[in-house]
């Protein structure tokens, strides 16, 4: 009865979620629910608490503070890196998969807590503390709920054996010399072999088939690639209006690149083949029934879970600027969903991002290598690579512009269009008079034309070369329409539409200003640049704004063993408290988005500050391109619910090195008279500039995504709330006007 | 006179600066002004180093006792200012101190002649009290990215420094070897006999300082730093009758050879 009931709860939950998730108009994955305490109790609250319970196989009083400061500092900044979520649907599925493979075990059970990290890497880890993290890369490549299975089992083992701790035991036994590293291997494997034998029980006594455990291996072996493997033609990139020789597209099949017994000497896993021959050994020796079922939750709700995976894998890329990966998932997704608005916005979006990155000469930073040609989603990577710089421009334009043609109605595909155009002005090898107002396909009915006055004129007018070209081409098109132009055909109507071309003429204009601007800056001298630098630090913050969002300020206290994780993170409540008040000086409205403001509103904020974050990742992935937001409709809303799209990201750091000259002290009590003198000035200025603080303060438009501005200041003051509060008063100020005058 | 036209350029060149820069700064949350009150102790370790006799002088415990007091280490002083940032890095301010401090040995030499057994050198005197006050324009740096009063910032001034001996009926007796003695019945040692109260020990005092203001609150600091100080001769202006010239060599050398000061204080910006 129990379990129909749960059943039922189960199946009326995801037939809830069935109606919330609209692929058609999909927004990446937000955390639900209440929030977890992992999430809101300060770390340092956490190790004091988890020291109350001495762990005397971690060692002594200090090994124990030691083991709890590494554990849980780098577990806690995954949290609170904007990448995880609780209570969403992955995190809902793999917990219910975790029910099943634990439902004799209760206990070990409620000790556990399953979360998802938004990666396009396929990954799965536990930690010490009972939290295990599932990528959306992993969930994206499963094809059954088994093979998830599979991995939790493993994972849990490794928390059972409780390998975290024997790694950091067997470490302090350790020499850091040359051999470390490959001990440290040997002894890591040794772990991943003992976890996935561990699994196989939990996994048989779940009831999951066996034969799911060897190909849940294969996924990770291939994992690197695309969740799925379908071939794509040229095809898929023609249109009526836009010609693609096909010299372009790739004849020959890339080979997948993969070696199960690949040389695992350096590396902390075992290879696949040792894996698998280890598990299959482990498979012979037990003599039990197995059971047969690769779905204990329903395959509707598995492949529901997947698709969202799969979706958030798009916009991983997007947000990595893998644009070429972008492309071919959207490719594989269309199959299932060709209507889906949020994937047309993605190819907008990974279109343009190809463009910009042609435009500044870089696009091998967002497709694969040759070296790195694998499978059927290679093509779209070898086509971008192929086309030169003015062929992909176009390339670009023309699949923008019809999507933009298609849903003109969407504010996003709008705000990406017109982003196109602005990057377009200040494009100088972009030049209308080049293009051409036919199309590919009606210039080559013309030229084909017998007898035809136009078509021998411009027969006559091609060139010798364009002439040979064209004869020896082997796309048997006339001899008047050379088919290496055909880029100068694929946009004749875009260059017809007036908007673009007002839009165009708008944003060159104002290009050309910034242009002038630029130009006057990089005539001026090495010492002029600086001494203007110098000057524009503060004023560069004159912009006029009184509202403002200030993301989760960030505090790194160095100590001289490294970072010194509980001073900095007591350290940032004063950072918070120091920004609330200097803002209130300055007559800022300041929308603080950080732990303290998710503690008293909930999941919320913490969905904001998540979306916060990865705006300021992409604009991270993006340095020198002016992305636009992968999470612009989100972003969109926040801007309406705090009155302002202006985020500010705060970031301190700090240590304290006197670097007093001891040789110097000893010189001068040698030369003893001198010692009065130098001493009592030497030591305390070195003392008081001791301190080495900087502040780095960076301002986006998240409408936008674009840098409104950013410095790093640099200084002698220790680090405290009123020393940040002065600090930031003054930048505050200088927001808060827009004039020269304070 | 010289200190009216010190105070007038000060005056003057405040006001130019301040017109020329007032634009620019935000200040300390929005204070640009800002006093302080400081203890300047000082130390004269070259004096005590280089000197074997007991410079403390005579300490007096009752009206006929004097005993032989020991180096003195550390003397204390008060000092206000008032300044006013012109720039993020820079300020200018004004600085009144005073110092009071007992001074040791050397002691007065125009003694009378009283005769066997009094003699000249059985002379001891109660330790002389100075007073000294200082006025001083001073300006404030730092460097570049400085928001004074905040952090640290270096301090140079040239003061207009004068001293006077507190008027005061200081004990004086003769001594010998073993104790002091009465004087002659119908004698008294006045010390106004012997001391010049009127006289001023007027000099100038050249300072650099190094100074840290950390900020507890929006409205006060704690200040500490240390300050090397040059205290010299200006003009020499003494009135009254030859002992005065011995008294301002022991004026002079209380000053001159303490050179480091040791400043604990508190801001207040307003």
């Amino acid at each position: 009865m129990r379990r129909v009931i749960i059943s039922s709860l189960f199946i009326g939950f995801f037939a809830f979620c069935d109606a919330q998730i609209d692929f058609n108009n999909f927004t990446t994955v937000q955390s639900k629910g209440n929030i977890p305490v992992d999430f809101t109790t300060e770390t340092f609250q956490k190790i004091n608490q988890n020291l109350q319970n001495k762990r005397t196989e971690v060692g002594n009083q200090i090994d124990q503070r030691k083991f709890q400061v590494q554990t849980n500092y780098p577990i806690d900044n995954i949290l609170h890196s904007g990448l995880v979520v609780f209570g969403d649907e992955i995190s809902a599925f793999v917990s219910k998969t975790a029910d099943q493979l634990l439902k004799n075990n209760l206990e070990l059970r409620n000790k556990l807590r399953f979360y998802t990290i938004k990666s396009t890497i396929s990954n799965a880890f536990s930690t010490d503390q009972g939290i295990i993290f599932v990528t959306t890369g992993l969930i994206s490549q499963l094809s059954s709920e088994a093979q998830l299975a599979y991995i939790l089992a493993h994972e849990i083992s490794h928390y059972t054996e409780h390998h975290v701790v024997d790694a950091f035991v067997w470490k302090k036994d350790q020499k850091f010399d040359r051999e470390f590293i490959n001990k440290m291997n040997v002894y890591s494997k040794d772990k991943e072999f003992e976890a996935d034998r561990l699994a196989i029980n939990l996994y048989q006594e779940a009831g999951y088939s066996k034969e799911e455990i060897l190909t849940t291996f294969d996924l990770l072996l291939y994992s690197h690639l695309p969740f799925d493997e379908v071939n794509i033609s040229l095809d898929y990139f023609q249109s009526d209006l836009m010609y693609l020789p096909p010299h372009l597209f790739p004849v020959e099949e890339f080979p997948i690149k993969v070696d199960e017994n690949e040389d695992d000497e350096n590396s902390s896993h075992p290879n696949n083949k040792k894996r698998k021959a280890a598990v299959f050994e482990k498979i012979s020796e037990l003599n039990v029934s197995w059971g047969s079922k690769l779905f204990f939750q329903t395959e509707k709700d598995f492949y529901f879970v997947r698709n969202i995976a799969r979706f958030e894998a798009v916009r991983g890329f997007i947000l990595n600027a893998e644009y070429g990966s972008a492309i071919y998932a959207i490719y594989l997704l269309e199959k299932e969903f060709p209507t889906s608005l949020y994937l047309k916005k993605m190819k907008a979006q990974a279109w343009l991002g190809i463009y910009q990155y042609s435009k500044s000469n870089d696009i091998h930073s967002v497709i694969k290598t040759k070296s790195e040609f694998e499978g059927y989603s290679a093509k779209v990577h070898y086509l971008i690579d192929e086309l030169d710089k003015k062929e992909l421009t176009t390339f670009c334009i023309r699949n923008i512009y019809d999507l933009y043609k298609s849903n003109q109605a969407d504010i996003e595909i709008s705000a990406i269009y017109k982003f196109l155009i602005k990057e377009l002005s200040g494009d100088e090898l972009f030049a209308i008079k080049n293009y051409s107002s036919m199309t590919y396909k009606k210039a080559l009915e013309l030229s084909l034309l017998p007898e035809d006055t136009v078509s021998s004129k411009v027969f006559e007018e091609v060139s010798k070369y364009s002439k040979i070209k064209s004869k020896l081409s082997s796309d048997n098109l006339s001899k008047t329409v050379d088919s290496t132009n055909f880029y100068l055909y694929g946009i004749s109507d875009v260059i017809k539409d007036s908007l673009f071309l007002s839009l165009l003429g708008e944003n060159r204009k104002l290009m050309d200003l910034e242009k002038n601007a630029k130009e006057r800056y990089n005539n001026l001298s090495a010492k002029e640049q600086k001494k203007f630098q110098k000057k524009n630090q503060y004023e560069q913050f004159k912009l006029g704004i009184s509202e403002i969002i200030i993301v989760e300020p960030k505090v790194i206290s160095y100590s001289k063993s490294g970072v010194d994780n509980v001073k900095s993170e007591l350290l940032e409540e004063n950072f918070s408290d120091a920004i609330s008040e200097s803002a209130q000086c300055a007559n800022i409205i300041a929308h603080q988005i950080d732990n303290r403001t998710i503690k008293t509103n909930g999941t919320v904020c913490f969905n904001e500050r998540n979306v916060l974050i990865s705006s300021l990742i992409q604009v991270g992935e993006n340095t020198g391109i002016h992305s636009f937001p992968v999470d612009f409709t989100l972003l969109k809303e926040l801007s309406k619910t705090y009155n302002t799209s202006k985020a500010m990201y705060t970031v301190v750091d700090h240590t304290f090195d006197p670097d007093i000259k001891w040789r110097y002290v000893f010189v001068s009590l040698y030369l003893a008279p001198t010692a009065p003198f130098f001493i009592p000035v030497y030591v305390p200025s070195k003392i008081m500039t001791g301190n080495k603080t900087n502040l780095t303060v960076i301002m986006l438009d998240i409408e936008t995504g674009s840098v409104l501005t950013g410095n790093s200041f640099h200084y002698n003051d220790p680090i405290s709330k009123h020393t940040l509060g002065a600090r930031l008063y003054t930048i505050f100020k200088h927001l808060n006007s827009s004039t020269n005058r304070l | 006179m010289i200190s009216k036209t010190i105070y007038i350029t000060f005056i003057c060149l405040f006001s130019f600066i301040e017109l020329s820069y007032s634009q620019n700064y935000s200040g300390y949350y929005g204070k640009r002004n800002f006093v302080e009150i400081t203890s300047v102790s000082y130390s004269p370790l070259v004096r005590n180093l280089l000197n074997k006799s007991s410079w403390g002088g005579y300490e007096k415990v009752n009206d006929d006792l004097l005993i032989p007091r020991g180096k003195t280490w550390l003397k204390s002083g008060f000092h206000v200012s008032l300044s006013r940032v012109i720039k993020n890095n820079v300020s200018v301010g004004f600085e009144y101190g005073i110092d009071i401090c007992k001074m040791g040995s050397p002691t007065l030499n125009d003694y009378k002649y009283w005769g066997p057994p009094y003699y000249m050198d059985n002379f001891a005197h109660e330790q002389l009290t100075m007073i000294r006050t200082l006025y001083m324009p001073k300006i404030e740096l730092t460097n570049g990215d400085g928001l004074l009063p905040m952090g640290i910032s270096h301090i140079i001034g040239i003061g207009f420094s004068s001293a006077k001996i507190r008027e005061k009926d200081y004990l004086m007796l003769f001594k010998y070897e073993g104790g002091y003695m009465n004087l002659p019945e119908g004698v008294t040692l006045n010390s106004a006999d012997y001391i010049d109260y009127a006289s001023r020990y007027r000099g100038l005092q050249l300072l650099y300082g190094l100074k840290m203001r950390y900020p507890v609150s929006k409205h006060l600091f704690i200040n500490y730093g240390v300050r090397y100080k040059l205290d010299i001769r200006f003009f020499d202006i003494y009135a009254g009758s030859d002992e005065s010239s011995s008294l301002k060599k022991i004026v002079k050398d209380n000053l001159f050879f303490n050179f480091i000061c040791f400043d604990l204080g508190v801001s207040v910006p307003f």
